[in-house]
């Protein structure tokens, strides 16, 4: 039996200079009067936050071979991540909390059964978890992320929760080795505002933009010799969530797409199929010595999105570009 | 819809009837006004039974539209090579301080002087006897082109950024086709206070109109309309039912004061072979001398 344990003190300070808005109470934000605008000098606080953040693991033999293994702790993250994409663009903004977004606090759950077989030929797991989180940030529907000096109109504090399973099989030894991982997870929010209009999916839980249920990947090894070898690697997820439009109406002579609730369709599933040819070489040019690989990438040619947008085109519905 | 019976219900509890005036589009009384301060709600039965409403519009105050002015603009698109010429329209006005204002502005009456000349009017290429040969005609080079366009172009702004302020925004942009900016464009500019949601929807439309396929686009957004089926709660009803307050004005935006125009289109026939012109000027047309 083993046991871990920690306790960490996060403490965070927002400082000056700053202009913080006050806005009308009992309003959304993004339609609220603005009361009083509070300059604050440099290295003035405008707003604290702290807490307790602990942190537990244990590791349980069962046999020699069969452990069980489980955890949990608590973080604090004080920089937000507004993005209208699941992937890195440079219209990302990352946000401090500040008097109006309080810091996402994670509390995580593990548990996990960790088993050898054939004298550690075989080794496999399965684990459980469940993150449950606090104050996410979502954006209203059609925020204007980018060059905004007052973000808060745009934002929506929110719930999250991820949880799922993770199987692994691994073999260590002989002429194949390699590995199999299955992953079901999910990861979603959930909006409550007391503004109707400003509810997302009507304060459903509704998919995140990184949730991705299915993942697998299976990477093997095939020894031709004892100098060369074989490797393929296969990997497969669900196609990230996305808004798509349902139906089309006309405004003032324009034809609009009609978007509904949010994050309710996919892009199509990704999938890969790399394989390489390895092998050593120990001739008498330096040039030549050392680890070759050959790699041919994605082999069946998938054409796998990165992501999708939409543009108007005059006098036509608004047309998708991944 | 057709034959649907459509109402207007003040909060005061008035009714006012609409008339379906041609298919699928009602008009109220000419008598009919919306007043500061009241709220107003559309009211629908349609022929086989289902009722609609919409949420109640409160309608606000709208501060006057002191003046509108113009100005010649060149404006980049998607054609590298080529960029639209046209007129801004600016509208001036003084934002009240004691309430969070939003603004929708809009282009209705637009007529313009069609300039034609009628005296290069050559006969067609197949004449038999005088193919292409001058023939000048004695009538028109001046129209006047009653022009609604099918696309009706609008502008929406919350006063976050000149609250209690005299500000001046541009509400338009008409671009140059050649024929417009000739002579004389008159518009009538409506300036109309909206509701905060009515804002929302409008801003929604607004921004997906603009919409350009780059990461630089907001995400793609539900525009959630006003109007909700009492028959069927679970129906998606689209459209949005705004009341408002309006103060309007014409503006009339002269060539001799434009820097810079697109290529004139030149006619070379009678100006009534383009459609909805004629010769007669409107009754109300008073450009402000040059």
């Amino acid at each position: 039996m083993g046991l871990s344990y920690g306790l960490r003190y996060d403490y965070y300070r927002y400082l000056g200079p700053r202009n913080v808005r006050t806005y009308a109470p009992d309003r959304p934000l993004a339609t609220a009067p603005i009361l009083e605008e509070t300059a604050f000098a440099a290295g003035e606080a405008i707003e604290t936050y702290s807490g307790w953040g602990p942190r537990v693991s244990f590791r349980y033999s069962l046999n020699a071979e069969t452990s069980l293994k489980g955890g949990y702790n608590r973080m604090y993250q004080f920089i937000h991540l507004i993005s209208n994409t699941a992937t890195i663009a440079p219209t990302d903004v990352w946000k401090l909390s500040d008097s109006f977004l309080r810091p996402q606090t994670v509390d995580q759950y593990s548990i996990g059964l960790f088993k050898n077989f054939k004298s550690n030929i075989f080794e496999t797991s399965v684990e459980l978890y469940y993150k449950d989180m606090q104050n996410s940030v979502e954006y209203i529907d059609g925020a204007n992320l980018i060059l905004q000096n007052h973000l808060e109109t745009e934002l929506l504090p929110g719930r999250g929760r991820a949880y799922g399973a993770e199987l692994f099989i691994r073999k260590n030894l002989g002429r194949t080795t390699g590995w199999l991982s299955y992953t079901y997870s999910r990861s979603e929010r959930q909006v409550i505002t007391p503004f109707e209009e400003f509810a997302i999916n009507r304060g459903e839980w509704f998919p995140s933009n990184f949730d991705k249920p299915h993942e697998l990947t299976l990477i093997g090894n095939y020894k031709l010799s004892a100098l060369s070898s074989f490797s393929a690697t296969f990997t497969y997820s669900t196609g990230r969530p996305i808004t798509f439009p349902v139906a089309k109406f006309d405004f003032a002579g324009n034809a609009l797409a009609l978007f509904t609730d949010r994050n309710q369709q996919r892009i199509p599933d990704f999938h890969r199929l790399d394989v390489a040819y390895n092998f050593k070489f120990n001739g008498k040019s330096r040039f030549a010595d050392g680890d070759w690989t050959f790699s041919v990438m994605n082999v069946y040619g998938r054409r796998n999105p990165f992501s999708l947008f939409f543009a108007d085109q005059a006098g036509a519905l608004l047309r998708p570009f991944v | 819809m057709v034959q649907a019976t459509v109402a207007i219900r003040s909060s005061d509890g008035t009714f006012t009837l609409l008339t379906e005036v041609a298919q699928g589009l009602y008009e109220t009384p000419e008598t009919f006004r919306t007043e500061v301060g009241k709220s107003y709600t559309l009211i629908i039965e349609t022929s086989d039974g289902n009722m609609y409403t919409s949420l109640p519009e409160h309608v606000e105050a709208v501060p006057e539209l002191r003046s509108v002015s113009y100005s010649a603009r060149r404006v980049p698109t998607q054609d590298r090579l080529q960029d639209a010429v046209g007129v801004a329209l600016r509208a001036h006005f003084d934002d009240p301080a004691a309430a969070r204002n939003f603004y929708y502005w809009r282009l209705s009456d637009i007529t313009h002087v069609v300039l034609a000349n009628p005296e290069l009017f050559t006969l067609p290429p197949d004449h038999p006897t005088d193919p292409r040969g001058p023939a000048p005609k004695d009538c028109c080079s001046i129209c006047y082109l009653d022009e609604t366009p099918r696309i009706q172009p609008f502008r929406v702004s919350a006063d976050t950024d000149f609250n209690g302020l005299s500000t001046s925004r541009e509400i338009a942009f008409i671009a140059d086709n050649g024929l417009r900016f000739r002579d004389t464009y008159r518009a009538r500019v409506q300036q109309i206070s909206i509701s905060a949601s009515a804002h929302r929807f409008l801003t929604l439309v607004e921004q997906q109109l603009n919409t350009t396929g780059s990461v630089f686009d907001q995400p793609p957004a539900m525009i959630r309309g006003n109007m909700v089926s009492l028959t069927d709660p679970n129906e998606l009803v689209l459209g949005y039912f705004i009341a408002g307050a309006e103060s309007s004005r014409h503006v009339y935006v002269q060539a001799a004061h434009l820097t810079e125009r697109a290529t004139p289109a030149l006619i070379t026939d009678d100006c009534r072979v383009i459609p909805n012109t004629n010769t007669e000027r409107p009754a109300d047309w008073s450009p402000p001398p040059l």
